[in-house]
């Protein structure tokens, strides 16, 4: 029993020496790959308890825990298929003969084994890694030339409703200068139209100053004089002037009075003043 | 293509522009506001105090029967008598002159008469009058002159007189009036026959033909003094004509000769000088305002026409060619028509024919209207009509509108003549 425990002392120690050496190994062989943003974190663990299918322990004599920086453990490793790093076979049972050399063999053996794994799984890595670099790239460029197709087309988009725009604002252009041409063309005949309108309403105030015109026969037959006026926009009547005066002071009076008796007259059309001038006269009734 | 397009359109409409902005929009339309004469609206309030009623009243009538103005119904009055004078008051009433005032009565009547013109809200004028409680009428025509002047331009007639004969059992008498008729009196000048009186330019001298104790003679008596006396004796029948304007002679006509001619009588030297040579009869000479031509009636033609000469005797003209009779011309202050009494249908009636013989026109039709006499004015003419029957001393409107007699019916009056001023 006693032995039993020496072996397994034993077969321990040298797995523990055998995982150490691995260990200089692979940070030797970590070394040569240069392979960058690893780090590796082990934790060992004393095995007091039975093997067990857990991910391995490596049992030390020393302190509980111990953290070595040098093996660290994978920390976001980007990889996508993460494979246990340094999971031992389960250690062989007691069948093996506590021979060193053939130990030694095996965990050569192993090791290589391991390093070829490792090797591998860097290699397969590396060009996943390489292969997901270069699809990111592809990617990327496949996006790049999205975005540049995308812009692109936007840019052309922008273009095409610039231009749009632009013979929009032509035909607007176009449209609003034929409608001025009509506006025009109609205004000629809507000119007419309003001094016609004028001349409807100055006959208008014509009846509207007759009605108040009021003189005496002592004025002689001939007598005639000429008042102008301005029609404000309220249809207030504003004597201007007496353009030309008759001479006799009785027919002027009468005429101004005439305008003031009028006074306030419907408003002007087209809410603009007008100018009028009044021949004040007496009609013949020889 | 576009762009050549826009920039031409452009131009167009920039040169549509300027020459829209160089065209006279607003020119200026010119209206006929030719209007025949109208009778002009007038408020007279009754003057506050005694007499006041009175007065008002006859300034009324007078503006009345001027023709000129349309005196405002009382009640129709959009102020009261003794409130002053507001223009917001006869706004769009029409009303062209405000009358109003106030009367005291001390020893003598004292008025004070304001004239306001309603359209424009102005004082024309305001006035004192000072008369005799006797003399009530003549202050009211003295106002109603005084306000017919301020608002036709003219003078009024209201303070002139009618003269005319009355027809009293076996003889007749000269009498005067005021241009209404109102106020007749009958003065102390009679005769078995009195014919044609005739004012001096003085309006108070006046002439007139009487037969007095079968003799013809030719008399002038001034009114003021009522003194007469005898610028003429001489044989036949010699008619009193008319006055120069300058007074110094007196036209008659006269048949001492034989058939009746015209004849100048000098009034300072008492000469006369003769005027017609015709073998016809040659009557009723009326002088021009103007003084230098004549009209009168001759039958040298065959039946009694109006002509018209120079005073001197030459230029002689006939201007009537319508009707067998027409006689009586006289002359318009304006001396621009003559008028005259024509026979018309059997009846006479009173006629205005210009100066130069053109637009006869008969302005009476009822009864037999003879003997006119203008108006100082020479808006109204004076006749005499036996429309009523028996004649009368009647006034008209020189246009032959608004006849009316002037003397009181039973009153046998006839020849007016309307005093010069």
């Amino acid at each position: 029993m006693t032995d039993h425990l020496s072996f397994e002392r034993a077969a321990a120690f040298s797995f523990a020496i055998h995982v150490a050496a691995l260990l200089v190994l692979s940070l030797a062989a970590r070394m040569s790959i240069q392979f960058e943003p690893e780090v590796y974190t082990v934790e060992l663990v004393m095995p007091d308890h039975a093997p067990s299918p857990e991910p391995p322990r490596v049992e030390t004599p020393g302190p509980d825990r111990l953290e070595s920086t040098p093996p660290p453990e994978p920390v976001a490793e980007p990889a996508p298929a993460p494979e246990p790093v340094a999971a031992p076979e389960p250690a062989p049972s007691s069948t093996a003969m506590a021979d060193y050399a053939a130990s030694r063999e095996v965990l050569a053996t192993r090791s290589r084994q391991m390093a070829e794994q490792k090797a591998a799984y860097r290699r397969k890595l590396a060009a996943a890694e390489a292969a997901a670099a270069r699809e990111t790239a592809e990617a990327a460029r496949a996006r790049e030339i999205e975005r540049l197709r995308q812009e692109q087309a936007r840019q052309s988009a922008i273009e095409r409703i610039r231009q749009e725009q632009a013979r929009g604002a032509e035909m607007e252009r176009i449209r609003r200068l034929a409608a001025e041409q009509a506006a025009r063309a109609s205004s000629a005949t809507s000119q007419a139209e309003m001094d016609q309108a004028r001349r409807e309403y100055a006959l208008k105030i014509e009846a509207l100053i007759l009605e108040n015109f009021v003189f005496p026969e002592t004025v002689p037959a001939t007598t005639r004089c000429v008042v102008a006026i301005t029609v404000l926009k309220d249809g207030t009547i504003r004597i201007d002037t007496v353009e030309t005066p008759s001479g006799n002071r009785i027919f002027d009076r009468a005429a101004l009075s005439a305008i003031t008796k009028t006074g306030t007259v419907p408003a002007p059309p087209f809410g603009r003043e007008i100018p009028l001038g009044v021949n004040f006269g007496r009609k013949e009734i020889r | 293509m576009t762009r050549r397009l826009g920039n031409t359109l452009c131009t167009l409409l920039a040169l549509g522009l300027a020459l829209s902005a160089c065209r006279p929009a607003e020119a200026k339309i010119y209206i006929d506001v030719i209007q025949s004469p109208r009778k002009l609206p007038v408020a007279v309030l009754e003057l506050n105090g005694p007499y006041g009623a009175v007065i008002s009243r006859i300034v009324r009538s007078d503006l009345q029967l001027s023709g000129l103005f349309a005196p405002m119904r009382e009640e129709a009055f959009m102020q009261r008598p003794e409130q002053e004078f507001r223009r917001a008051s006869w706004a769009g009433t029409g009303v062209e002159f405000v009358v109003r005032g106030g009367v005291t009565a001390g020893a003598e009547l004292e008025v004070m008469v304001e004239l306001h013109d309603a359209v424009e809200g102005r004082e024309i004028f305001r006035k004192q009058y000072r008369a005799d409680r006797a003399l009530v009428r003549p202050l009211a025509h003295a106002i109603a002159n005084d306000i017919f002047q301020k608002a036709t331009g003219r003078d009024g007639i209201f303070r002139s007189k009618l003269l005319y004969v009355t027809h009293e059992e076996n003889f007749y008498r000269l009498n005067i009036s005021d241009w209404d008729g109102q106020r007749p009196v009958p003065l102390q000048i009679t005769g078995g026959a009195l014919m044609a009186p005739r004012w001096a330019p003085d309006a108070d001298t006046v002439y007139y033909a009487a037969e007095r104790g079968r003799a013809w003679g030719v008399y002038r008596t001034s009114l003021s003094t009522m003194r007469e006396e005898q610028v003429l004796k001489a044989q036949g029948t010699n008619i009193t004509g008319d006055v120069l304007p300058d007074g110094s002679g007196l036209l008659l006509s006269m048949s001492r000769s034989g058939s009746p001619d015209l004849q100048l009588l000098d009034l300072t030297s008492g000469g006369i000088k003769r005027l017609t040579w015709d073998f016809g009869i040659e009557v009723s000479p009326a002088v021009a305002p103007d003084g230098a031509s004549i009209a009168f009636v001759s039958d040298r033609g065959g039946t009694p026409q109006i002509y018209t000469m120079g005073l001197v005797g030459y230029n002689v003209k006939r201007i009537t060619y319508t009707g067998q009779y027409n006689t009586s011309p006289t002359w318009s202050p304006e001396g621009d028509l003559i008028a005259y009494s024509g026979r018309h249908e059997g009846k006479n009636q009173i006629f205005t024919i210009w100066a130069d013989g053109t637009g006869a026109r008969m302005l009476t039709s009822a009864g037999n209207n003879e003997e006119p006499s203008f108006s100082p004015d020479g808006r109204f003419i004076a006749f005499t009509s036996d429309r009523d029957g028996h004649k009368a001393v009647y006034v008209m409107r020189v246009n032959g509108e608004d006849q009316r007699r002037i003397t009181d019916k039973g009153v046998h009056a006839f020849t007016p003549r309307w005093s010069p001023r």
